[in-house]
């Protein structure tokens, strides 16, 4: 086979061969699952109803940092590390700190009644479906998100926090 | 050591003095002259190299073994993320070296990914490089060879004058079923020389298989993936344009409790239409649009419960309702008395303090604390209703009423499997193909003969590609046969 012939089969067929290489290398993926929202990524927005039956979107907190926690009534370190999220936000409000306490997929009958036990007084939003669950794709409970005043996760932690970790973890964000 | 043929380019052995396949005699003086390999030439060679598929074949085969000993991503039983997982399961140094090397998501790793592609590219170069001399040998063989050439053959024979004449020869062994060409002086004859195709026809049925595999790489040509479909709901089938409804799962047991069958009463309903219903039972799915739903499991919860009020002196019912255990309300009206509902446990226990908690989100054992209120009741008082052991009140004044259990539905929720694979009738036909071309390959074989007349007499040989001893036998019956006619002739 003559040279000119072999160089030409070459090109095309390396090129197919490395287009096809480089499609499947760099094709989008069906929505990355199992890393779920990391730290440096911006939270995703939602909207859910909170058990006085208001609306309570993400971007109400705008301009404050932010403390997502995703929870359940039957989660023993849930239930630990309450009262500690309950001081950070007495502590910290007034400098521009919101908590927010994503219960899953349980009934407002329960989670109304399991704050007012604990005297939860920040608000605690219902994921009956749990959509917000899926969209921030939480694995372990409880999964803590800290949110800075830019709407941005500067932190994900899966587990129980202790309240000097907390506290760590709040100066993060804290507007200054 | 090998050499090339100046004239076909087929392989020939070092040694060799004549082509096997075109008879042109070889020549070491007339080998093209010294040039330089460039990127072009070794590439080719790269591509063209036997050795090389070999290689990618074995690595390729290492890798699908390593595979199935490496607990591959979203295959093992772990909530835990796989950057967390593998440095748990395998250690802190192995794990994350798996992880980072892709060993954990082997099959969709960019590096197995390319040996697929490099070996389909060794395939394709290979087969264009095979083609040209492929053809040459089997459409247009040279009918012209030496008498020597015919005498190197494995089987030949000298038939003395007189002899049949070519034509006679030709017409012989056109009745034998042979292809024959000839040009007054020469003559070859040949029979399956389709057989030589059978490798080529074998690496086209490969590449197609391959092409299928990268299909699966393909947004909708392939998902595997898990609904969950409870009695009357309608579930959007992922990927697809319908969706799916249950009008009912069914579950059949042995007495001995063992499973005899799971079955679901499914609809599938596209543009607001119901399209078709089918019973989605084990191993018999449904498939619409190319995607098939299996029966995988089911579960089964309850769903809601009915309560009745009753007044505990007489046991007369005042009224009843009918409890969500996922959600229930806050109150529940009946006649002018009101039940609110001021705490729910769907699965009650005591923890270690002794305070009332649900051990998980399912009502597995509900427990709600009520108050009744209205007309006639002085003091609302709340009291504990347990739905699994109503005579339990808890802690709390007796009250004129208390609630009662009623009946209990069960909620069943079918797991559907749902996949679709575009590429599974390329693998049939890809498999189609490779069974035709082996079958090419090593049941037929080429049986060739040249026949040369020379000084007096039919220099005749014969050789075969595979079963020599089978072509054996058969060059000496047409020996026979052309003998025969020379014996007639005289």
């Amino acid at each position: 086979m003559n040279q000119n012939r072999k160089r030409l089969i070459l090109l095309i067929v390396i090129s197919v061969g490395v287009a096809l290489a480089l499609y499947l290398v760099l094709r989008p993926l069906p929505a990355a699952k199992g890393r779920g929202v990391m730290a440096g990524e911006q939270a995703p927005a939602f909207t859910l109803l909170s058990t006085n039956g208001k609306q309570v979107k993400l971007s109400d907190f705008q301009g404050e940092a932010v403390i997502l926690n995703f929870w359940a009534t039957w989660c023993v370190p849930c239930r630990t590390e309450m009262p500690a999220l309950e001081a950070a936000y007495q502590q910290y409000s007034k400098d521009g700190l919101a908590v927010v306490g994503v219960n899953i997929r349980e009934s407002a009958v329960a989670v109304q009644a399991f704050g007012s036990r604990y005297g939860l007084t920040f608000p605690l939003l219902l994921d009956p479906d749990g959509a917000v669950t899926d969209q921030y794709d939480i694995l372990p409970l409880p999964t803590t998100y800290f949110i800075d005043i830019s709407g941005k996760v500067r932190r994900r932690y899966e587990g129980q926090l202790s309240s000097t970790q907390l506290e760590g973890y709040v100066q993060e964000v804290l507007p200054r | 050591m090998t050499a090339n043929c100046s004239a076909c380019g087929a392989t020939a052995a070092a040694e060799a003095l004549y082509c096997r396949h075109c008879g042109k005699p070889l020549t070491r003086t007339s080998s093209p002259p010294f040039r330089k390999r460039g990127m072009t030439d070794r590439l080719w060679t790269f591509f063209t190299s036997v050795r090389v598929a070999t290689v990618i074949i074995f690595v390729l085969a290492a890798a699908a073994i390593a595979g199935t000993l490496i607990e591959q991503e979203g295959q093992y039983s772990s909530w835990m993320r796989p950057a967390d997982y593998y440095p748990f399961r395998y250690g802190e140094l192995w794990g994350a070296l798996l992880y980072q090397l892709g060993l954990t998501r082997m099959y969709g790793s960019w590096w197995f990914l390319g040996l697929l592609i490099l070996l389909g590219l060794s395939l394709v170069i290979c087969s264009i490089d095979r083609f040209v001399p492929l053809w040459r040998l089997v459409q247009r063989p040279p009918v012209k060879v030496s008498a020597a050439f015919a005498l190197r053959q494995g089987h030949r024979a000298e038939l003395a004058a007189p002899f049949p004449c070519l034509e006679i020869a030709a017409s012989r062994l056109r009745w034998a079923g042979y292809r024959v060409r000839t040009d007054g002086k020469n003559l070859f004859a040949d029979r399956g020389h389709w057989s030589r195709w059978g490798p080529y026809i074998t690496h086209i049925g490969l590449l197609m298989i391959l092409l299928a595999g990268i299909f699966r790489y393909i947004p909708g040509f392939y998902f595997d993936t898990v609904i969950a479909v409870a009695d009357g709901q309608t579930v959007l089938v992922p990927y697809s344009d319908f969706a799916v409804r249950s009008d009912g799962f069914t579950a059949d047991f042995y007495p001995d409790g063992r499973a005899k069958g799971f079955a679901t009463d499914a609809v599938i309903i596209e543009g607001g239409n119901e399209i078709r219903r089918q019973l989605i039972e084990v191993n018999n799915p449904l498939t619409y649009k190319r995607i098939s739903l299996f029966q995988s499991s089911y579960q089964s919860v309850p769903d809601s419960m009915e309560v009745h009020l009753t007044e505990r002196e007489s046991g007369q019912v005042m009224g009843s309702f009918q409890i969500d255990l996922a959600h229930p309300d806050l109150e529940y009206p009946i006649g002018e008395l009101t039940v609110k509902v001021l705490d729910y446990f769907p699965n009650f226990a005591l923890d270690e303090a002794n305070r009332p908690v649900s051990r998980s989100g399912s009502p597995e054992n509900p427990a709600f604390y009520l108050q009744l209120s209205g007309p006639g009741i002085e003091q609302p008082s709340p009291q504990w209703f347990f739905a699994k052991f109503p005579d339990l009140q808890g802690h709390g004044l007796p009250t004129a009423y208390r609630f009662k259990a009623g009946s209990l539905s069960m909620r069943n929720t079918s797991i559907l499997r749902t996949k679709m694979d575009q590429g599974v009738p390329l693998v049939y036909l890809g498999s189609l193909v490779v069974m035709i071309g082996l079958i090419l390959a090593f049941y037929l074989s080429h049986r060739r003969i040249w026949v040369v007349e020379v000084e007096g007499k039919l220099v005749v040989g014969g050789d075969a590609n595979r079963h020599q001893a089978l072509f054996g036998r058969e060059f000496k019956r047409l020996i026979e046969s052309l003998s025969t006619l020379e014996g007639s002739k005289r």
